[in-house]
């Protein structure tokens, strides 16, 4: 059996904790880590675990449903949802993401990384992905 | 010799064996971590950390030989207080000697702050199990009502207290406290343990890695305690009824031995995690290094980093109530016997 996905709380990053637990959910369910079904600890549990207030998980699962990627209804824990279409991003929402690859790319040349190898993780990251 | 003799030379090697746990504790415990401080593993084996493990530890031999000695000449002169005084004065010297080398440790804190990691999972096994938690209070209704069929056998007045000689000090008699109350004391020890456990389960961080392992051999140790503590004060409420075979000199080191045997899968689990695997917490939060108080934690307890177990987090409501009601109980217990 594969380890379980992880989430990780990194004090250090510019993100606040809410935005670092839904990104990391939501890459989990890109990547098909997290399969639809899958229940994810409850917000109490995840609380617990990470450190963080329960607020804080809280706002994270109520984003992620917003998004359409887990099912918080029946109020205990949170169920990974099979998601259906949703509409495509618009032309400004699309430059934004260019932008933020850009940065990211950027960021990752300044820190000494060849473009070869900055290619072959974006590519790495593209694996699995459904 | 008789099992007193042998009880006695038992009291008098405890401060040696409390003394060898203090000295080897900071790395007994887990990696990434000297003197309740996280440290990167580059400073752990630098010569100035190990200059300052040295000096602590020296300072711990020089108590326990101390308490070694003091306990000695307690016992060959019967002096009760020379006996319990021993590891007093090991334990006090050994706060001062732990805050000193931590002072020390300090300054080379590992300056990345911690990453709290949680697995994305709903269930972790295994779950409390209500039912093996009954177990240690189904042997102490048992032993009631052994008692209770058995309540004329039981003699008027029997001894519950020896002198290190061997001489019975102290006594009870057949009334319902008498015979009674160590059932009560046992259920109410009983009932902390498994407060504890589920303390454990459901108000601690579940780590990854192998920090899993060592949770789940604390909650088993907790259970496998609550089980000792059932026979254990079974065993000495139906004393009265078998004088001859159930001595209580030979009760201290069956309980020392059964105590270690379940301490020893912990401390196993412990050494065999990996630095990188275990609960994070921030050093502000660990005051002394002993006491956990950080109330931006919704935590109700985690793993202790000194010693095996784990520590209420202070800053949570719950564990000053759970505190100070667990304090006033014998509190309450003691002067209700003063006055009454």
């Amino acid at each position: 059996m594969s380890a379980p996905p992880v989430v990780s709380i990194h004090p250090e990053s510019p993100d606040p904790a809410r935005k670092q637990i839904a990104d990391q959910i939501r890459s989990a369910i890109v990547e098909n880590l997290l399969m639809p079904g899958d229940e994810l600890p409850s917000v109490r549990r995840l609380a617990i675990d990470l450190g963080v207030h329960f607020n804080t998980v809280a706002e994270s699962y109520r984003l992620l449903s917003a998004e359409g990627w887990l099912d918080i209804s029946h109020g205990k824990g949170a169920r990974v949802l099979r998601r259906t279409a949703t509409s495509l991003p618009d032309d400004s929402e699309r430059e934004e993401f260019r932008q933020r690859i850009r940065h990211l790319v950027a960021e990752m040349r300044g820190r000494g990384m060849e473009p070869l190898a900055i290619r072959g993780m974006l590519l790495t990251s593209l694996e699995g992905i459904q | 010799m008789n099992e007193f003799k042998f009880g006695s030379g038992l009291i008098a090697s405890m401060p040696l064996l409390i003394g060898t746990l203090l000295a080897l504790g900071p790395v007994v415990k887990r990696r990434g971590l000297m003197f309740s401080v996280r440290v990167t593993p580059e400073w752990s084996g630098s010569a100035e950390a190990g200059a300052i493990l040295q000096a602590y530890r020296l300072q711990v031999a020089a108590l326990t030989i101390s308490a070694v000695l003091l306990s000695i000449l307690g016992l060959l002169r019967a002096t009760d207080w020379a006996v319990a005084g021993g590891p007093l004065i090991l334990l006090g010297g050994w706060l001062f000697a732990f805050t000193a080398a931590r002072r020390q440790t300090l300054p080379h804190a590992d300056p990345r702050p911690p990453v709290r990691t949680a697995a994305l999972v709903g269930a972790d096994a295994p779950e409390f199990n209500a039912i093996q938690t009954l177990v240690p209070f189904v042997i102490l209704a048992a032993a009631g009502c052994w008692l209770s069929l058995h309540w004329d056998a039981i003699p008027a007045r029997f001894p519950t207290h020896w002198d290190l000689a061997g001489k019975a000090n102290g006594w009870s008699s057949r009334t319902a406290a008498g015979v009674d109350g160590p059932l009560a004391i046992g259920a109410f020890i009983c009932l902390t343990m498994v407060l504890s456990e589920l303390g454990i389960v459901y108000g601690s961080p579940r780590t990854t890695g192998g920090g899993r392992t060592v949770r789940w051999q604390t909650v088993k140790m907790m259970r496998r305690m609550g089980y000792l503590m059932g026979v254990m004060f079974a065993v000495i409420s139906v004393a009265p009824l078998y004088p001859h075979q159930l001595r209580p000199g030979l009760l201290a080191p069956a309980i020392l031995l059964a105590t270690i045997l379940m301490v020893v899968p912990v401390i196993r689990a412990s050494s065999a995690v990996d630095g990188s695997t275990v609960e994070q917490t921030p050093d502000s939060a660990w005051k002394l290094g002993l006491f956990y108080y950080n109330p931006a934690d919704p935590a109700l307890m985690v793993e202790k980093r000194i010693g095996i177990g784990y520590t209420f987090n202070f800053g949570n409501p719950v564990a000053l109530i759970v505190t100070v009601a667990a304090l006033a109980v014998p509190i309450v217990i003691v002067i209700w016997k003063r006055f009454s």
